[in-house]
């Protein structure tokens, strides 16, 4: 406070009234409460918050993880005791102490519910992980992981070989590339649209005037999301098209749109891995520049971001993750976009909160909703993505409403 | 040093501006006034690259169009006239902001970009509020934040877009006049566009009358508020009047009737 310059008294003028900053700067900080001493603390470095802490928030995800992976393995037609689960396990590492577990237990436990626990806390994790970062990415709250196209085009890919009678080994990998050739098409057609725009556009003054920083080749946000919604309709079209000319195959393509995570394998579970890991590992190591561009792009161009790479990046990125989660769980909606604005409303909008929390958080959301799609009604399984919504939207317009906050998608 | 040659902006068939030639000296503040649409903004906006111009803009002797991004920003603080404040955001993580083009792509904040922040939020007054959130802070208070980041990148140069157009009289003239310290104590080149004549002539040691897109006039404080050349420009009922004490001017404005 010493360095106060003149015409600018510390802090005097522009308090507010219920700040107690102005009047108890002197008092010993001993005197007060905890609450109290950190905000007032003036020049203290160690005493100001740099960051949004993510420890709690983080904590308490890999909990829910845990647990969820623990009731996932547990929970089914045939009881399994806990000890079972750990035997199991055990069984599995390159040198183990001898257990005994019965055969059929073990079966149960590492052919059948392990893979679809670790599988669906795979998925979970791409799509809320996906989601926060297209939010991030596209400023918008309402952007998910489906949002330029990978649902319509894993969709119209994995339609094409049910119909053809191809061989179903090729459903995941038709419809990845489905997916994922859907997003380069959009982006392409949505930069392109963009760049040509750019010209006529008048200047946006101030904040976010859709200019992206340089002159150089920058897409505008709005025109990538607009070619998304055509790109998605024109292949949600052929898809549908497809379907209805092949009725006799109706029943198996509505069962993959509608997704789900029965018959998760272990070589489904290695097929995504080094998606899932390099996805989610570049998109957290973009949180800081996805907190930056928290002020606008035009703002963030200032600041040195260069915002079209760093949207390309985080697009391919959040894209790779997203459609190798559809390529094995078909469409499973609304995950993208509940968890990481659970996230944001409990623990702060911060991406170096939002983004390992969300994924983590996201795993055990999805592995928690599969336990409840395959026991409601068992021997029956529920669409998981009917449950996702049905579980999801009331939980998190309580949260919404118990905060009486906004989320705050900056 | 700011120095731009032949600037040319065209949005569609308006031309936003045709021509422009600007040299800003180390140190110097340089006040750009004019009316509404004469081009202030989109001139700033220019020098900075952020809208595509034809001519040429020298930065400390560097051609600013092979400056990447990040180098641009280690050299230019922009402040927008309507900055985007996240709500949730404390004051402490939007200094940090600031500190970005001097951090790697993957790379995160280290001590020394702290301290630099918690200088400045030291300076500025601004350190009991560092965890607050932005939505809490008054008008005066966020004005002073998005100025600690912009200090934050410690470019050389600052483009001010009407820095202080959301502030009331008396925070006005305190903003400015941090400006004002901040620019000797570090020997900041200044170029802002201020509506405000009375004050542009207080602070700005030179100005630059703008007008549909073209300079009308520029120098001496005195000499270009006067009230025949702001009449011309403005429209007319501005008068100019010189205060008791000194020499500055004091601009007044009149109904045109009765």
């Amino acid at each position: 406070m010493s360095a106060t310059l003149p015409g600018l008294p510390a802090g005097a003028a522009d308090q507010e009234p219920a700040a107690p900053a102005g009047s108890v700067q002197k008092t010993s900080q001993d005197a007060m409460p905890a609450s109290q001493r950190q905000r007032i603390v003036p020049a203290a470095t160690t005493a100001v918050r740099w960051r949004t802490r993510i420890a709690r928030p983080m904590l308490i995800a890999l909990a829910l993880l845990i647990i969820a992976l623990v009731a996932g393995t547990s929970i089914g037609p045939a009881d399994v005791p806990f000890s079972a689960i750990l035997g199991t396990l055990a069984q599995h590492m390159p040198w183990h102490p001898s257990v005994s577990v019965s055969a059929i237990n073990s079966a149960i436990i590492w052919q059948i519910r392990l893979p679809r626990v670790v599988l669906g806390a795979m998925v979970g994790a791409m799509l809320a992980g996906g989601g926060a970062a297209y939010q991030g990415v596209f400023r918008n709250p309402l952007a998910d992981p489906y949002l330029l196209g990978v649902a319509a085009g894993a969709g119209l890919g994995a339609t094409v070989v049910i119909v053809s009678g191809g061989n179903p080994n090729l459903q995941p990998v038709a419809a990845f590339v489905g997916g994922a050739g859907a997003v380069a098409l959009t982006y392409s057609l949505g930069a392109t649209t963009g760049r040509a725009g750019r010209s006529k556009r008048r200047n946006g003054r101030g904040g976010d005037g859709g200019w992206t920083g340089r002159t150089a080749a920058t897409a505008g946000t709005a025109s990538i999301l607009l070619a998304g919604v055509a790109v998605a309709a024109l292949l949600t079209a052929g898809q549908t098209y497809l379907q209805q000319q092949h009725s006799q195959t109706l029943q198996s393509v509505y069962a993959w749109i509608l997704g789900g995570l029965s018959g998760a394998t272990w070589s489904q579970v290695t097929m995504i891995l080094p998606y899932v890991l390099i996805s989610g590992a570049v998109l957290v190591a973009h949180r800081r520049l996805l907190d930056v561009l928290r002020v606008g792009e035009a703002e963030a161009g200032n600041l040195g971001v260069n915002v079209a790479r760093l949207r390309l990046v985080v697009v391919i990125a959040a894209t790779l993750g997203t459609a190798a989660a559809v390529s094995v769980s078909g469409l499973i909606g609304f995950v993208g976009i509940i968890v990481p604005h659970l996230v944001r409303l409990t623990a702060g909008a911060s991406y170096r909160v939002v983004l390992p929390v969300s994924m983590v958080g996201g795993g055990a959301f999805l592995v928690l909703t599969d336990i409840a799609a395959r026991t409601l009604q068992a021997p029956a399984e529920l669409p998981i993505g009917v449950l996702t919504a049905a579980i999801g939207a009331p939980f998190f317009l309580f949260v919404l409403r118990s905060r009486r906050a906004r989320p705050d998608i900056s | 040093m700011i120095a731009a040659y032949d600037l040319q902006v065209s949005f569609g068939a308006k031309v936003a501006l045709d021509g422009v030639d600007l040299t800003v000296a180390t140190g110097e503040w340089v006040g750009l006034i004019g009316p509404n649409g004469a081009g202030k903004t989109t001139l700033l906006r220019a020098i900075a690259q952020m809208t595509p111009a034809s001519g040429k803009v020298v930065i400390d002797d560097q051609p600013a169009s092979a400056l990447s991004q990040r180098q641009l920003a280690q050299l230019i603080a922009f402040l927008p006239q309507h900055p985007v404040l996240p709500p949730d955001m404390t004051g402490a993580e939007y200094v940090l902001l600031g500190r970005n083009p001097h951090i790697s792509y993957f790379g995160i904040e280290s001590p020394a970009d702290r301290t630099i922040c918690m200088d400045l939020l030291d300076q500025l007054a601004l350190a009991h509020m560092a965890d607050r959130r932005l939505a809490t802070m008054s008008g005066g208070e966020a004005q002073r934040m998005v100025l600690a980041r912009a200090l934050a990148q410690e470019a050389p140069i600052l483009l001010l877009d009407e820095p202080t157009s959301a502030l009331d009289l008396g925070r006005r003239v305190d903003a400015l006049e941090l400006i004002d310290d901040l620019r000797r104590e570090r020997a900041l080149t200044v170029l802002s566009a201020i509506h405000d004549l009375t004050l542009a002539g207080q602070f700005a040691e030179r100005l630059v009358l703008l007008s549909e897109g073209r300079i009308a006039a520029e120098g001496d404080p005195d000499a270009i508020l006067r009230a025949d050349l702001l009449s011309t420009h403005y429209g007319a009922g501005i008068g100019v009047v010189v205060t008791p004490e000194g020499e500055r001017a004091v601009i007044t404005h009149r109904r045109r009737s009765p």
